[in-house]
Order: structure tokens, then C-alpha cells, then sequence
């Protein structure tokens, strides 16, 4: 993985972000299962700082599992995950995850929704008040601060469960198809203002996507999961320099990026499509 | 570095974000609406153009036409039975100002419709306990799920006889199988109501570390309102009924021991303004509750 993490404009005002500090999240020997059914075995995959790891992989095959399992929500049934060094056992501060269902609580406004987990973590009234507003702002959704879920659009819900997760200044992002069930368009549009979010606080994240361009725009590396039980086929190095932009998706190498992935996944589907035929 | 809201996707999706007034959707239904599943799947909001252009139909004036029409085939109907004992409209008309002038009316009302009041308040306050207890241990809702539909089925009438043997023909006796009859309603839709919380609610509350007592009471309890309000819809229809039963059986005074009295000495007219005023306190307190919903829970469909 060689790449820089300050390319022009990704410098944020005031004092300069703390260096990396090498791994944050190290996933050795991670297996799951359900009665006879293997989700998984065998994952070995270490996420460094300021690192942006996408995951792909056909459904069923436990990009979800392999994601609740690093926020302590699911039960690893062999190997270990650990966080900054500590073995997750559970929720762990400093990881927040963004659901692809949003999970927004419609009782609550768009401003309590993003404070729910500074208010779980005990924060300070005023820290709240001073932290609140500027990740609203951050996301683009200045001035609905008092609407309500049902009020919003689905790339505006999300923009607030993105709010939400980045509220606690977390050191770790999962993300599971965050934007899966978002317009096309809209998606475009979020995809890139989470790059530019990201590059102002660069941050440790696992991005869960069905789309293979997502994957590729997002990644640094692109992890492939395929087989029954699934296990990392290939960890591809995208090897294309922050910040990125549209233009980055015309480049010859996103291209390449993307055929590759694009070709890694289908020899299951042709392979299978065989079997029936 | 913050993008507005200006996405240009965004506004083609219908994005824009619809200032709902609440409970202007629809118009005041007595049916008591019970609560499915609460989906927390995005849903689509009418934009306010829609809103607008939805012509609603003139329901209050088909609702009087409907009723002017009883109150004429009714009339019609007591004509042609030529009975002078059966009561009908205009006599029950004429018999309003009489019935309203007199203290003991308004003493009774209050008597049966305070103890309701107070009754489902105590019943509701018991239930929603027990509910939220069963919805959320197992323990307790292994213990208790047999007994509370068992007693759910069981017309609270039949006891009435058994209490007053234990608390005599009081108005304490109505009180107390008014919070009973209310309780049990309560107590089974809470309990669904904290059970089905979508396990994304749970997801999202574990990932921020929750702890048991912010699961209960802020979303075991949130998402049982909306259960709450329609076993308060069910609790105030079957407290009055029970209320009503235990002034027959008991002879405690009170309106439905009116309504028995004077029927039993021929003034219906008399007894249906009372019947009347029952009705419309239980229309009343339910359009109350539909009311409380659609403002408290605007996202809760209609
Ligand atoms: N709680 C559970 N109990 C039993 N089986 C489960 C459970 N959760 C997941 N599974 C199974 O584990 C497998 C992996 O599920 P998972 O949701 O992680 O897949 P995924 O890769 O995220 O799929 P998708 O792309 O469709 O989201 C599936 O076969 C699923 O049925
Ligand atoms: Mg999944």
C-alpha cells in the first residue's frame, strides 16, 4: 500500500492531523458460523490508519458478518479482532458503524438523531451543542436540524446516519452499503462528499459495497471475498492517490481497478451460470 | 468543505423535505387502529404539491347526512310501532334541557366517567409496567403470557359479582374492575409493542453502547407508543362497558344506574340522554387519542 494521505486540498485548516499510527484494526483467523453453516474462516486482513478498505464479495457471503464482528455485534466463533491492540468483546469506543438501513429513530429529530451517541457516551451538554451542529453542517444538512426522519429523503437520512457515526470522532468507520438504497445520482454525490470528509479527518474504514466502482473509488485496497465458507480471494491495491475526484473515474487506471474486480467476481457467476445451463 | 444540501441527485429524488402537518392527512376514524409492524424503511413522503392537490371529500358532511338519516328512520320506525314507551328522537331532544338542569345528572356523569378516567389511568399506569417488563424479559413474559390472555378473554362482568363480596356495592368496586378491564388491554399491546422493537433500532443503540435502561425507556418504551395509544383506544371502550356493567349488577350510582332506573320507570326519553352522553365520551376520548397520535407520531402512518 503505497500512497499518500495529503494530496493538494486534503490538508484541513489549523493544526495538522496527528501522523498515522500504523494498525488499527487487525482481523487474524476470523471465523464465524451458524449451526452447520461456515459464514466465513480464515480472515486475515489488518486495516491501518487513515486507511480506506472496500469489501466485496456476492451476497450471502458475509461482508456483513465480517463487519458486525469488528464492532463487537456479532460473535467471532474462531480468531480474534482487535482494535488499536485490544480484543473486541464487544462495542468498542471509537468505531462507529453507518447501517445500510440508516437506522435513524423516527422519534427523534435530525439533531437528537446525530447526538444519540454523544449522549450514550455521557458527553457534555456543551460539548454536544458545539459538536452537534458542526457535523450536521458537515454533511449537508444545515437548516434540518429539527426535521424528522420520515421528513427527509433517503440521501438525507443517510447523510444524517453518517452524522451520527462521525459525531463520536471515531477512529474506526464501518460502513456497510451505505448507499445502497439511494438513487443513483444522489449516491454519486455522497459517495464524494465522504471522500471529502474523509480527507479533512482521514480515519480507519471499512467500506461494504455491492458496486465494484464504489469499491474502487472508495478503496485504498479492495478486498474480494468469494467461496463457501467465503475467505479473502484477493486484496487489490488501487493504487490511485486522495484526493480523488469524477475525474478518477475516468482514469485509465480506475479502469483497470475496476475490470479486475469486475472479472475476479464473475468467474463465480459464469461458473455457475455453467452448472445450471 | 461542506457541501449544502445542493446535491443534484438529491432534489430529483423528492427529496425535498416535506414540513407534514401533522393529523391533516386524513380525517378522524373511530376504528381502533392497531399497530403492525413498524417499518423503518424509508418511506415515501407525499410532497407537499400532492398534499395539496388531493381533493378531500367533504366526510363530515356524509357523516351528518348519515346520521340525520338514523335519527329519521328511527323516528319512522317508533311511528309505525305506535309504542308510547319507546323513545324517539325528538322526545329525546326535548328531554335534554330537563336532564342537563338537574345536579343529579351531571353528579352521576361524573361518577361513572371519573371512575373510568381514573380507572384507565391506574389500569394503564399497572399495564404499561407489566408490558414493558414481558416485552423485554423473557422470564416475565414465560411467567405471565398464559394468565394475561386468559384474563384478556374473560368478560370482566363475570367477576363483578366475586368483587363485591370482597369490596362490597362501593364505587371502589367499579374503580377497581374499570383498572382491571383497562389494565389487561394495556398490558398486551405494550408487551408487543417493547417486543417488536426492529432489530435495527437495537443494532444501532448496541453500537453506541447502550445500556439496558436506555434500551427500555428510550426505545423499548418509545417504540411502544404507538401499541399504547391503540390498547388505550380498546382499554376506555371496554372500561366504560365495565363501569356501566357494575352499576346494573352492583346498583352503585352513576349513570348507567340511572339509565337502569329511569328505563325501569318509563322515562327512556331521560335514560337515552344518557345513553348519549356515554357515547359521546367515548367517541370523544378516542378521537382524542387519534389526535395525540398523529401529533405526537407523525411518521406513525394514520
Ligand atoms: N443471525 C444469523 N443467523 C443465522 N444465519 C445468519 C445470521 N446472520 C447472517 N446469517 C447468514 O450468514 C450468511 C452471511 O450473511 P451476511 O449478511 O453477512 O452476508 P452479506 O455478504 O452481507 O450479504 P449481502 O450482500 O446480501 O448483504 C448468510 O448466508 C446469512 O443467511
Ligand atoms: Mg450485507
Amino acid at each position: 500500500m503505497t500512497r499518500s494521505t495529503t494530496g493538494p486540498g486534503a490538508a484541513p485548516e489549523g493544526a495538522a492531523p496527528p501522523p498515522a499510527t500504523g494498525p488499527r484494526v487487525v482481523v487474524s483467523g476470523a471465523g464465524v458460523r451458524y449451526g452447520d453453516l461456515t459464514v466465513f474462516d480464515g480472515i486475515d486482513l489488518t486495516i491501518q490508519d487513515r486507511e480506506i478498505v472496500s469489501i466485496v464479495g456476492p451476497s450471502g457471503c458475509g461482508k456483513t458478518t465480517l463487519l458486525r464482528s469488528v464492532d463487537g455485534l456479532t460473535r467471532l466463533n474462531s480468531g480474534s479482532v482487535t482494535i488499536d491492540g485490544r480484543p473486541v468483546e464487544g462495542p468498542t469506543p471509537g468505531v462507529s458503524m453507518v447501517f445500510q438501513h440508516f437506522g435513524l429513530f423516527p422519534w427523534k429529530n435530525v439533531y437528537n438523531n446525530v447526538a444519540y451517541g454523544l449522549k450514550l457516551a455521557k458527553a457534555p451538554k456543551e460539548r454536544i451543542a458545539e459538536v452537534v451542529p458542526e457535523y450536521i453542517d458537515m454533511v449537508g444538512l444545515a437548516g434540518f436540524e429539527k426535521s424528522y426522519p420520515h421528513q427527509l429523503s433517503g440521501g438525507m437520512q443517510q447523510r444524517a446516519g453518517l452524522a451520527r457515526a462521525l459525531a463520536v470522532e471515531p477512529q474506526v468507520l464501518l460502513m456497510d452499503e451505505p448507499f445502497s438504497a439511494i438513487d443513483a445520482q444522489t449516491r454519486e454525490v455522497l459517495q464524494f462528499e465522504l471522500l471529502r470528509i474523509w480527507e479533512t479527518r482521514p480515519i480507519a474504514m471499512m467500506f461494504v459495497t455491492h458496486s465494484i466502482e464504489e469499491a474502487v473509488l472508495m478503496g485504498d485496497r479492495v478486498v474480494v471475498l468469494k467461496g463457501r465458507p467465503s475467505h479473502i480471494h484477493e486484496v487489490i491495491d488501487v493504487g490511485i492517490p486522495h484526493p480523488r475526484t469524477r475525474a478518477t473515474l475516468k482514469s485509465a487506471r480506475f479502469q483497470e481497478v475496476t475490470a479486475h474486480v469486475w472479472d475476479l467476481l464473475m468467474q463465480d457467476v459464469i461458473a455457475a451460470e455453467r452448472e445450471v445451463g | 468543505m461542506t457541501t449544502r444540501r445542493t446535491g443534484t441527485g438529491e432534489s430529483a429524488a423528492g427529496g425535498r423535505p416535506v414540513s407534514a402537518p401533522a393529523g391533516q392527512g386524513s380525517t378522524a376514524t373511530e376504528a381502533v387502529p392497531l399497530p403492525g409492524e413498524p417499518s423503518s424503511a424509508p418511506q415515501a413522503v407525499p410532497s407537499g404539491r400532492a398534499r395539496r392537490e388531493r381533493r378531500r371529500p367533504p366526510n363530515w358532511l356524509l357523516r351528518l347526512l348519515t346520521g340525520v338519516l338514523i335519527l329519521v328512520l328511527w323516528d319512522l320506525g317508533a311511528r309505525m310501532l305506535e309504542s308510547p314507551f319507546i323513545a324517539r328522537p325528538l322526545g329525546v331532544a326535548q328531554a335534554v334541557p330537563e336532564v342537563f338542569a338537574s345536579e343529579r345528572f351531571w353528579q352521576d356523569a361524573w361518577a361513572t366517567i371519573g371512575s373510568v378516567v381514573y380507572g384507565v389511568l391506574i389500569g394503564a399506569a399497572a399495564g404499561l409496567v407489566l408490558g414493558l417488563a414481558m416485552g423485554r424479559i423473557k422470564l416475565v413474559r414465560w411467567f405471565f403470557t398464559s394468565y394475561v390472555s386468559a384474563l384478556y378473554t374473560l368478560p370482566m362482568v363475570a367477576v363483578v359479582p366475586l368483587m363485591t363480596i370482597w369490596l362490597g356495592y362501593t364505587p371502589e368496586t367499579r374503580l377497581v374492575a374499570v383498572a382491571l378491564s383497562a389494565f389487561l388491554p394495556i398490558v398486551v399491546t405494550t408487551a408487543d409493542g417493547s417486543r417488536a422493537i426492529p432489530k435495527e433500532y437495537l443494532d444501532v443503540a448496541r453500537t453506541f453502547r447502550a445500556r439496558v435502561h436506555n434500551i427500555w425507556f428510550g426505545i423499548a418504551l418509545r417504540n411502544a407508543i404507538p401499541y399504547l395509544i391503540a390498547g388505550l383506544q380498546l382499554a376506555i371502550a371496554r372500561a366504560l362497558v365495565t363501569a356501566v356493567a357494575v352499576e346494573f349488577l352492583a346498583g352503585v350510582p352513576g349513570l348507567g344506574y340511572s339509565i337502569l332506573q329511569q328505563t325501569r320507570s318509563f322515562q327512556q326519553n331521560e335514560a337515552f340522554v344518557g345513553v348519549i352522553v356515554l357515547t359521546l365520551f367515548v367517541v370523544a376520548a378516542r378521537a382524542l387519542l387519534t389526535v395525540a397520535r398523529r401529533r405526537f407520531l407523525p411518521w406513525y402512518g394514520r
